[in-house]
């Protein structure tokens, strides 16, 4: 009998200590009303939101601002940089079992669509609503760039993430090279025209790339970088799709499905300049992405390269490179005598699985804040908010004349939850073009074809496929 | 005991394991079977009957055979050179003394990461910071830079990385059987006047074949799966596709694309062709009694 009741009590003391170990104490409600972010952080203080995204300028700029958020709210941040496929695959595994591990997650905004349908993600519009969560000065619609902010962040009208950073397309080259006397006299000499930088044509870009590609110089120098690797081949390709106006989907917003366009003949084109282009890139371009692409530019390798603004601090920066002052910046020329420059960022959503919500809201919203939004900056960011180009310092960097260039410029991208398949049928589409086994416009009519059975009846071709 | 003691209560200490058996190994393959006969994309809400359509889908999907090919391509000779040179590393080695020094050197390969491996070999072939374009420049290769951007090469770069991680221990596993291998058998043959190509013609060789075989057929299924340290060489399968090997192919069916059933369906197919290999190598080696 005695024996009975203590292992009774065991039991009941064990389930005790169970239930008490997983209980998660529910925080007191938010206040009322805006007091301040340490107010409305109050009954999250102590908590870590843990965060996950790609290990580039953006998400760096704030491993190095976190303190001041730490110390305004009691909330830790446990920032998880991972590789860029990394972090995909990670947040989309999450997005299955509905169960991150994760509070906050910064994913590119074209993955906005299958987090919205797997319904794996919190709409950002139920803590704008709430009264002592909302700083009432913030409000994104109208400090944000747009249309950028409309394509990154909502999804077919309701509001589900905030953009890390404002990405586009850029060309990064070697101001000094470009500059030299020595070099225009001999590409005046070689092509009968002067040089022009930023080109205005494509053919004055192509001639560039064909200028200052010497293999067999010591050490080689190379036209132009283009990063051909398996995961970055399709963003830098849009870049000259966009710039010969051309388009995958014929839809004005990212999340409406528009005919298969792909393979019209603007994109033919685009496909045929891009592949002139690769002839003039290192040997080793096909495997590239992105950190091995800047790494190579940074080292002086390559005269140009085409990338995307969220990591021209890395060519500003002495620490990162000797070459720091000596890179200028342009935009893809577009047909028309304009630019070109594709939407891109990385959106921070709010799982559903999040332990602290109002707490990853509050970090979203205090890293909205337009002095948060300065330092950011400053530390190697591209600030999505208007107002943070108004400060003279950020006003007198050598990139910053190009990114507001490009706000009229830019052009959306699918955010369908079919996004990355189409992703996946041109990047194998493409490597078919550039590797010669097809000609531009067979791997492209292949491509449209595969997307519009992809897409089964939400959309038809618009060109006839061979 | 009685001849049929497994069927009686004796039984049921076998229960834990078969269950561990069946939610790990029988549960997950049922779920496969499943999904290969659906049309099944959570990452898209899709999921319906499908029948056989995933199975005639990739037999009209070019990427799949291409990747097929470089795969069975790599497979075949990353396995046979890498048994090959751990065999001749391990006679060799056999005839010096100081062999068993040599075993850490052996291990070392096998024993980093995967992807670390890879990552070294990559910046040894890299066009600007590594040092093989020195030896193709000698060797007055075309474009010499390029190790990476053509298909043959990079093959022979992946398949050189392996040579490097597994000959070592495969060296080592030869180099046990040789230690084993009759000792009044070599004395026999050396007293007779046999040299060193008598003892390998009659003892080495007849007591190597089957372990060899052994090796190489694991070899071959072990670098089927090798999905990780081609992804990290070639950053995804380059050049422009030409070294997405199966495994690197099958991870964007279902990670990139959340086309799980097509993805499934491919696993199935390539699961039931290396149960047929397994079963013939079972069948010839071990049930001969050959596999000692």
């Amino acid at each position: 009998m005695k024996f009975t009741s203590i292992r009774f009590v065991a039991v009941i003391g064990v389930a005790l200590g169970i239930a008490t170990a997983c209980h998660r104490e529910a925080p007191a409600p938010p206040p009322s009303e805006w007091k301040g972010l340490s107010e409305a952080a109050r009954p999250y203080s102590g908590r870590t939101i843990k965060i996950l995204g790609e290990n580039l300028p953006p998400l760096q700029s704030l491993e190095r601002l976190r303190g001041d958020f730490e110390r305004s709210t009691g909330i830790k941040l446990d920032i998880n940089l991972k590789d860029h496929s990394t972090a995909i695959r990670s947040i989309l595994a999450g997005s299955l079992s509905h169960e991150y591990d994760y509070d906050l997650v910064f994913i590119p905004h074209k993955e906005m669509g299958r987090l919205v349908a797997t319904d794996s993600v919190l709409p950002l519009d139920q803590f704008f609503r709430q009264r002592g969560l909302r700083d009432p000065t913030f409000d994104p619609k109208k400090q944000l760039v747009q249309p950028f902010f409309d394509e990154v962040g909502t999804y077919q009208g309701r509001w589900y993430g905030l953009p890390l950073y404002l990405g586009g397309s850029i060309v990064v080259y070697r101001r000094d090279l470009a500059e030299s006397e020595q070099e225009r006299a001999a590409y005046r000499a070689r092509f009968g025209e002067e040089m022009v930088v930023p080109p205005k044509t494509h053919e004055q870009w192509l001639h560039l790339a064909q200028h200052f590609y010497r293999p067999d110089a010591q050490p080689p120098l190379y036209g132009i970088a283009l990063l051909l690797s398996d995961e970055a081949l399709w963003y830098e390709w849009q870049s000259a799709l966009f710039s010969f106006n051309g388009n995958v989907l014929d839809a004005k917003h990212g999340w409406e499905y528009g005919d298969v366009v792909v393979n019209s003949p603007e994109a033919i084109k685009a496909t045929d300049f891009y592949r002139d282009l690769s002839h003039y890139a290192p040997p080793d371009a096909v495997k590239y992405s992105w950190p091995l692409g800047i790494a190579k530019m940074q080292a002086g390798v390559n005269f140009m390269t085409l990338l995307q603004y969220d990591v021209v601090n890395e060519f500003e920066n002495p620490e990162r490179t000797k070459l720091a002052g000596k890179f200028g910046y342009f935009l893809p020329p577009d047909v028309n005598g304009g630019c070109a420059s594709q939407l891109e960022s990385w959106v921070g959503f709010i799982p559903k699985s999040a332990r602290s919500p109002e707490a990853s809201w509050l970090l979203l919203q205090w890293m909205m804040r337009p002095d948060i939004q300065i330092q950011l900056h400053l530390e190697g960011n591209v600030s999505p908010r208007l107002s943070t180009y108004d400060d003279p310092r950020i006003r007198s960097q050598r990139p910053t004349a190009v990114i507001l260039e490009s706000l009229h410029c830019m052009t959306p991208k699918p955010t369908i939850p079919e996004a990355d398949g189409i992703q996946q049928i041109l990047t194998e589409e493409l490597q078919t073009a550039l590797s010669g086994k097809a000609s531009s416009k067979a791997a492209l009519d292949n491509a449209a074809k595969r997307i519009a059975d992809r897409l089964g009846n939400k959309t038809k071709l618009r060109y006839p496929v061979q | 005991m009685p001849k049929d003691a497994r069927f009686g209560w004796q039984s049921k200490f076998v229960l834990p394991a078969a269950t561990v058996v069946a939610s790990m190994a029988i549960a997950p393959f049922a779920l496969l079977c499943w999904q290969a006969f659906h049309n099944f994309n959570p990452l898209e809400g899709r999921n319906t009957f499908a029948g056989f359509d995933n199975f005639l889908a990739l037999v009209h999907d070019a990427t799949f055979f291409e990747s097929l090919k470089v795969t069975v391509a790599y497979a075949t000779a990353a396995g046979l050179i890498s048994v090959v040179a751990g065999v001749v590393l391990a006679v060799a080695l056999s005839q010096i003394t100081w062999r068993r020094r040599a075993i850490p050197f052996l291990l070392a390969p096998f024993f980093t990461a995967p992807v670390v491996a890879a990552l070294i070999f990559m910046l040894a072939v890299d066009a600007d910071l590594g040092f093989v374009h020195y030896f193709a420049e000698w060797l007055r290769m075309s474009d010499p830079r390029a190790m990476l951007s053509r298909p043959g090469r990079a093959l022979a770069v992946a398949v050189a990385l392996d040579v490097w991680q597994w000959s070592g221990v495969v060296g080592l596993f030869v180099l046990a059987r040789i230690e084993t291998v009759s000792r009044p058998l070599l004395e026999l043959v050396v007293t007779s006047g046999g040299g060193w190509k008598a003892r390998l013609v009659s003892v080495w060789a007849p007591s190597l074949r089957t372990p060899v075989a052994g090796i190489l057929a694991f070899r071959f299924l072990w670098c089927l799966g090798d999905g990780e340290k081609i992804d990290a060489l070639t950053a995804g399968g380059a050049p422009y596709g030409a070294m997405q090997v199966l495994p690197i192919w099958l991870s964007h069916q279902y990670f990139r694309n959340g086309e799980y059933g097509y993805g499934s369906a491919a696993s199935l197919l390539l699961y039931l062709v290396a149960l047929i290999g397994a079963a013939l190598v079972v069948r010839t080696l071990v049930l001969r009694d050959k596999f000692v």
